[in-house]
């Protein structure tokens, strides 16, 4: 993934804040949280051409990364005929959770992101998932994006030109997938799947699945068709030729002299020449098995052990669900019916994340509890979970594990074995005792390992791993057995050998078969095999999709499985007969009669040698450069006025300063009354995020109330925000100053030192989509208190409260509250705006003002078009959604006499042009809750939804 | 007195728009002749890049100067004058003794290909012109007139021999045109695009077109004398051994010698990464450069890998070189300077910067500019 976000965001939001006259205005704001749970002492390590930052957890993972990087660097060097000159940022995490943390960006990194590289500073950002063979194929990914962004900045500032273009998101997606790998099984997975569903996006209609996985799979398709068509060197050729176009169809015609069109129609007719005659040997899973799941993603089915005799429709099975954007767990019946909601899951803060693709969940033997993993506050937990009453029962965290998955039960049900992530990223089997919560290791290595299955009748685990010897390291996962006995009985046996990957491995009921998910026929299929003590048979095939069958489970007459079914880019559960797959006749012959052998160890990371070329160093913050920018502007009434921003960090995103330079020309009482200048710094490393500054402002503007207001301010401000979790945050500053007030619209002149106190509460659950939010809760309430210091009288204390919640009605509908009050007392009271798009609609904007201000706002929100694409002969402009809303609004503004409740109703439209940029239309008409009024009001303006 | 303040600008103001004016106008040059024929592509018309006798090392650096922004092209020496296309693109003027700058051009068109000079005492640059109605344009050097244009899309460095220009425009077209008045003389039309320049030996031309194939045209008529299909596109410039007969061409990790009369496969070798632009050939080695980092040095008669010359850097500029030694500049910054015999080095220098572009050779100099627009000369 490459992340294209700046800071820009974050700095207009600060200078904003600090230019406000009021300063309570900008007491609270929304958004979830960034949390830094961990602290990290960072170290670098030099390269001859990368800064490689890490923590002292994680110095293994640094070398090999280094080490990769290198080799990554000279292949792209000798594909790309290029070369970077600037030395590349590396900055590494040992988890995903502590990815998330990271500083670079601002924004929060879904759990789908493997890593990003960062375009203002060209840092490359990425954690260990626990596969070393995995992070490097991510790490050559990333170093595409900086080797092919650097080639096109180069080509075109060579030539002049500073407007940068990438071109489509396919591209350089799919350029970096080419380059960084094979082409692998789930490649051919994804593009037969699309090509027999009818869901294959032609380059044309490439913004249907922009940025989702098929896109970066159709990209990669598309570039190996590129290379065997036009040469390996066609990309080198089209990012020398970037200069000479504007759009990626010019440059690609210009370098191959054909149209992208005939690339398309070529590409199309290839794939189909090449997967069409597989339909003949294999089938979507709908056409082999019994589909048990209709809506929304389903994964990871786990059986309910039940009582002898029980029929087997009967039989209950839990299963991830993930539907309207959240991962929940749910019940459903063999035999059919609508499934029944568990656990609420990713709705809960406590339950930040159930991790569907990597975790699993596990019944005990008597059917009791569930097992399941949870991420909260930066940290996985095992969650032991009450299948009969619903409810909690136990729940574990280990300090020295930051990541959990695929936890499995003993057959005695007195322990769980499951695969967790150390604080160096190694991923490694532990067994967890359920009495007293004791972590026991059973492995301790540099190897992947994962899915560990508990036998039901012996104290051994099958789990998958890349330890085999050879094919391990190219990132092949093979299955192997281990002792889980206290005696020292720990050893390793290989069960499955081959390039391909043995995943997902599940014992029968008796424990003579394994069922498992294999690529050996590069087609992801169910495969069993029978294992009789340390000896195994050969595996047999079990199903011939078209697509793929993961997640075996077995029935309890082993004549079944229930296994997820990958088709139209969906998961569901299915209901597998073995009957048909002859399994049982297999059975009678089947023999397990190849001893397993046991490993130690295979394979080594490669590492920097010590010294020469490396050079490892402490981490000094050096400063950067974000963003700088100047403006000069002119005003009829206020003059010129200039300035200059400035925005620096240090390269984790840590520390972050700003300087504010402007000056008004004009001004009646010499240069410095027109001086403008604020300086800024905040700390974000840890939980407390810090942030102090200084300011010397004269703010001369036009009221929101029509009328002249200036402030001339000198002071300082201290801040604090705790995020207490995702979702809650306490935020408080302390701001001291010399006002030097002139408000005409009161006729007051005041000036003297004020100091100002705030805090506020903000809470937010909300889910976005891309014209605002669709569901959650979100609330800020607060007070700020003002008083001169001279005369030690308040000056102003403000409350306000402002509680938003957002129901579902459906996948893409919901209705939308808001209930908001400001109130400020005192000397001199602050006052509040009302009326506009985002308030009071029918009103105009900021058209009412009081130092109290009540809002209630009831709108339905529901969807008109899904996508807007408009053709041009140049391309086509994708609109995103077309979506509606239904409103009604009542509201007032006063100071001492309420007067009468101002309401409005009406409807509009609201089009997402992408980002913040959301185009919103109302008409309305106002009411004041005896008569309609007869004229309709248009309001229109840009942003999200509130 | 405020009044008399003001006017004190006024003298300076016109002499800055006077020497602005001066720096982007006419590059006068003084009567100069070209030398050797050398191409921007790297190397003379054969595209073998040798010069003999030419310069051997150690060489000593005699001057450096900025052109600002990287180089569009080889340096041009040319009598006491060096000139150097930058992709600014702005054309310099250096004293090859001295290295005195002797004129800055600056052009408002955008330029593609390098740029040639042409003509008797090559007064003629010819310029290829990329915009809405892109044109190989003839201007002369002396008035800045342009004396003729040829409309077509050319990135690819042009060719001149005597009155001739060979130009491969990205249509397909390839075409001979005459320097005095650019009158086509012939025109063959291949499968576009056309990439790289041709390269010419006593009345053949050859060139790689769009679709993978090495062309043999006669000079005089254009027309095709054979074809060969290599498998894949050609990615460097072909090459002329004209004492052997034969046409070498490199494509994706391979070395192909065709005869060059018949364009029978003659010998075939590998190598690792994709080729330099243009090969340099002797009268017993052939040497390739890779974005693999080396410099590969093969037997010109049998296709035999006689040794590999390691960088730190991609090679993507062709080498030169004398009967001796070869020059080349990479990625990583140096100019080196192997032992034509065993690939060893025998001397090398560090630049401020990343060498793509073909060294320029005389008998007495070397000049080679860098990625950071600096122009280097050395001479023995």
């Amino acid at each position: 993934m490459t992340a294209r976000a700046t800071r820009n965001g974050v700095w207009l939001a600060l200078l904003c804040a600090l230019w406000a006259v009021d300063v309570s205005a900008q007491l609270y704001h929304f958004g979830k949280n960034k949390v830094q749970f961990d602290e990290f002492d960072w170290q670098r390590l030099e390269t001859e051409h990368f800064d490689v930052y890490f923590y002292p957890e994680e110095a293994e993972l640094a070398s090999f990364a280094g080490q990769m990087a290198e080799e990554a660097f000279a292949h792209l060097e000798e594909r790309l005929g290029h070369t970077v000159r600037r030395r590349v940022p590396l900055i590494l995490y040992a988890s995903h959770v502590h990815f998330e943390q990271t500083n670079v960006i601002p924004g929060l990194l879904p759990e789908g992101v493997a890593g990003f590289t960062e375009f203002m500073k060209g840092r490359v950002v990425l954690p260990l998932s626990g596969s070393y063979p995995e992070f490097q194929r991510v790490l050559h990914h990333e170093l595409v994006h900086v080797f092919m962004f650097d080639r096109i900045r180069r080509v075109l500032s060579d030539r002049g030109s500073h407007d940068v273009w990438f071109g489509p998101l396919w591209f350089s997606e799919g350029l970096a997938e080419y380059l960084s790998g094979p082409w692998d099984s789930y490649g051919d997975m994804v593009m037969r799947d699309a090509l027999f569903s009818s869901r294959l996006a032609s380059i044309a209609q490439m913004y249907r699945i922009h940025g989702s996985f098929q896109m970066y799979k159709e990209g990669q398709s598309i570039c190996e068709f590129m290379a065997s068509r036009y040469g390996s060197d066609v990309f080198a050729r089209i990012l020398d030729n970037w200069w000479r176009a504007e759009t990626f169809p010019e440059v690609f015609a210009l370098t191959t002299g054909e149209a992208l069109s005939e690339l398309d129609e070529a590409w199309s007719y290839d794939l189909q020449k090449r997967y069409l005659p597989m339909i003949g040997d294999a089938d979507p899973p709908s056409q082999m098995a019994e589909a048990l799941t209709k809506t929304g993603f389903n994964l990871k089915p786990a059986l309910i052990p039940a009582p002898a005799g029980t029929p087997v429709d009967s039989i209950a099975y839990l299963f991830f669900r993930n539907e309207q954007g959240y991962t929940q767990i749910f019940r459903g019946q063999v035999g059919g019916g609508e499934a029944t909601l568990l656990v609420a899951g990713e709705r809960e803060p406590e339950y930040e994340s159930l991790h569907p693709i990597e975790a699993s969940l596990a019944l005990s033997p008597d059917g009791a509890s569930l097992a399941f993993i949870a991420k909260h506050n930066g940290r996985d937990r095992l969650i032991l979970w009450d299948v009969v009453s619903g409810r909690r029962r136990r729940r574990f965290s280990f300090d020295e594990l930051v990541a959990l998955s695929s936890p499995t039960w003993s057959p005695d049900g007195s322990q769980l074995a499951l695969a967790g992530a150390r604080r160096s990223g190694r991923s490694d089997l532990f067994v967890v005792d359920v009495g007293d919560g004791a972590l026991r290791e059973l492995t301790d290595d540099l190897y992947h390992d994962r899915d560990p299955h508990w036998h039901p009748s012996r104290n051994l685990l099958v789990f998958s791993s890349d330890r085999a010897p050879g094919h391990g390291r190219d990132g092949q996962y093979n299955l192997f057995t281990i002792g889980v006995g206290e005696s020292g009985d720990a050893v390793v046996r290989q069960l499955t050998d081959g390039d391909h990957d043995d995943i997902q491995p599940a014992w029968s009921p008796s424990g003579e078969w394994l069922a498992f998910t294999s690529d050996r026929e590069r087609f992801y299929d169910l495969y069993a095999v029978p294992v009789h003590g340390d000896s195994v048979g050969t595996a047999e095939r079990l199903t011939h999709t078209l697509t793929g069958a993961f997640d075996a489970a077995w029935m309890p007459a082993a004549d079944e499985l229930l296994f997820t079914g990958f088709e139209g880019a969906r998961f569901h559960i299915y209901r597998l007969d073995l009957a048909q797959t002859g399994l049982e006749d297999s059975t009678i012959a089947a023999t397990a009669d190849r001893a397993t052998t046991a490993i130690d160890s295979s394979w080594d990371l490669a590492s920097l040698p010590d010294a020469g070329q490396v050079t490892r160093r402490t981490y000094n913050k050096r400063l950067s450069l974000d963003i700088a920018q100047s403006q000069i502007s002119q005003d009829p009434v206020f003059g010129t006025s200039g300035g200059i921003q400035l925005g620096l960090s240090d390269v984790l995103g840590n520390d972050q300063y700003y300087f504010v330079l402007s000056h008004i020309s004009g001004s009646e009482s010499g240069f410095f009354d027109g001086l403008n200048l604020v300086f800024g710094r905040q700390h974000l490393a840890r939980q407390l995020n810090v942030g102090w500054g200084v300011f010397r402002l004269n703010d001369r503007l036009s009221s929101s109330f029509g009328q002249f207001v200036r402030e001339k301010r000198t002071g300082a401000w201290a801040e604090m925000s705790y995020p207490f979790n995702r979702h809650d945050r306490l935020e408080t500053r302390f701001t001291a100053r010399h006002s030097d007030l002139d408000r005409q619209f009161e006729g007051r002149q005041l000036t003297g030192w004020l100091l100002s106190n705030h805090i506020s509460f903000t809470h937010d659950t909300s889910l976005w989509i891309s014209t605002g939010p669709l569901e959650g809760t979100r609330y800020s309430l607060g007070l700020g208190h003002t008083f001169d210091v001279k005369s030690s009288r308040p000056f102003h204390t403000t409350y306000f409260a402002d509680l938003r919640h957002y129901e579902r009605l459906g996948q893409r509908s919901s209705f939308a509250v808001r209930y908001m009050g400001l109130h400020s007392r005192g000397d001199v009271p602050e006052f509040f705006p009302l009326g506009g798009s985002w308030t009071l609609r029918g009103y105009g904007f900021r058209s009412l003002w009081g130092r109290n201000v009540v809002l209630a706002n009831h709108e339905l929100r529901y969807p008109l078009l899904d996508r807007f694409v408009i053709g041009f002969p140049f391309g086509n402009i994708d609109l995103s959604s077309l979506r509606g809303a239904l409103f009604v609004d009542v509201g007032n503004a006063w100071n001492d006499d309420f007067g009468d409740w101002k309401g409005s109703f009406g409807a509009g439209a609201r089009l997402g042009l992408g980002g913040v940029f959301v185009f919103r239309l109302d008409a309305s008409r106002r009411t004041d809750f005896d008569m309609i009024e007869n004229s309709t009001r248009w309001d229109f303006f840009f942003g999200w939804d509130y | 007195m405020r009044r008399s303040h003001k006017s004190e600008w006024v003298l300076p103001l016109l002499l800055i728009l006077l020497w602005l004016g001066c720096g982007h106008g006419v590059l006068y040059l003084p009567s100069f002749s070209t030398e050797c024929g050398w191409t921007q592509a790297g190397g003379d018309a054969h595209g073998g890049g040798l010069l003999d006798p030419g310069p051997e090392p150690p060489l000593r650096l005699r001057w450096q100067q900025k052109v600002g922004k990287p180089p569009l092209g080889s340096p041009l020496l040319s009598g006491s004058l060096l000139l150097q296309w930058s992709k600014a693109p702005d054309l310099y003027g250096f004293d090859v003794a001295s290295g005195t700058r002797v004129g800055k051009w600056g052009f408002d068109d955008p330029v593609c290909g390098p740029p040639a000079l042409a003509g008797a005492g090559g007064r003629l640059m010819l310029v290829s012109i990329l915009e809405e109605r892109s044109q190989l344009r003839a201007i002369d050097l002396a008035s800045g007139d342009i004396l003729w244009r040829q409309d077509g899309v050319l990135c690819a460095a042009v060719v001149v021999r005597n009155d001739t220009v060979y130009a491969a425009m990205e249509s397909g077209q390839l075409m001979a045109l005459a320097v005095a008045d650019g009158q086509p003389l012939w025109n063959l039309a291949l499968e576009p695009p056309l990439t790289s320049a041709p390269s010419l030996a006593k009345d053949v031309l050859y060139i790689a077109d769009g679709a993978g194939e090495l062309v043999a045209a006669g000079i005089d008529s254009g027309h095709v004398r054979w074809r060969r299909n290599l498998g894949t596109r050609l990615r460097s410039r072909p090459a002329v051994d004209v004492a052997r007969k034969q046409v070498l061409a490199a494509v994706d990790g391979s070395l192909h010698a065709l005869s060059a009369d018949t364009g029978e496969p003659i010998w075939e070798a590998d190598f690792a990464g994709l080729p330099s632009i243009g090969l340099f050939l002797s009268k017993k080695v052939v040497a390739v450069g890779s974005t693999d980092h080396s410099l590969y040095g093969f037997d010109a008669a049998s296709g035999r890998r006689m040794w590999r010359c390691d960088t730190e850097g991609i090679i993507r500029a062709a080498p030169v070189g004398t009967d001796n030694t070869i020059y080349f500049g990479a990625g990583d910054g140096w100019l080196h300077a192997v032992d034509i015999s065993d690939g060893s080095m025998r001397w090398r220098q560090q630049l401020d910067g990343p060498v793509l572009t073909s060294a320029a050779l005389t008998r007495r100099s070397l000049a080679v500019t860098t990625e950071l627009g600096t122009t280097y000369v050395f001479s023995p």
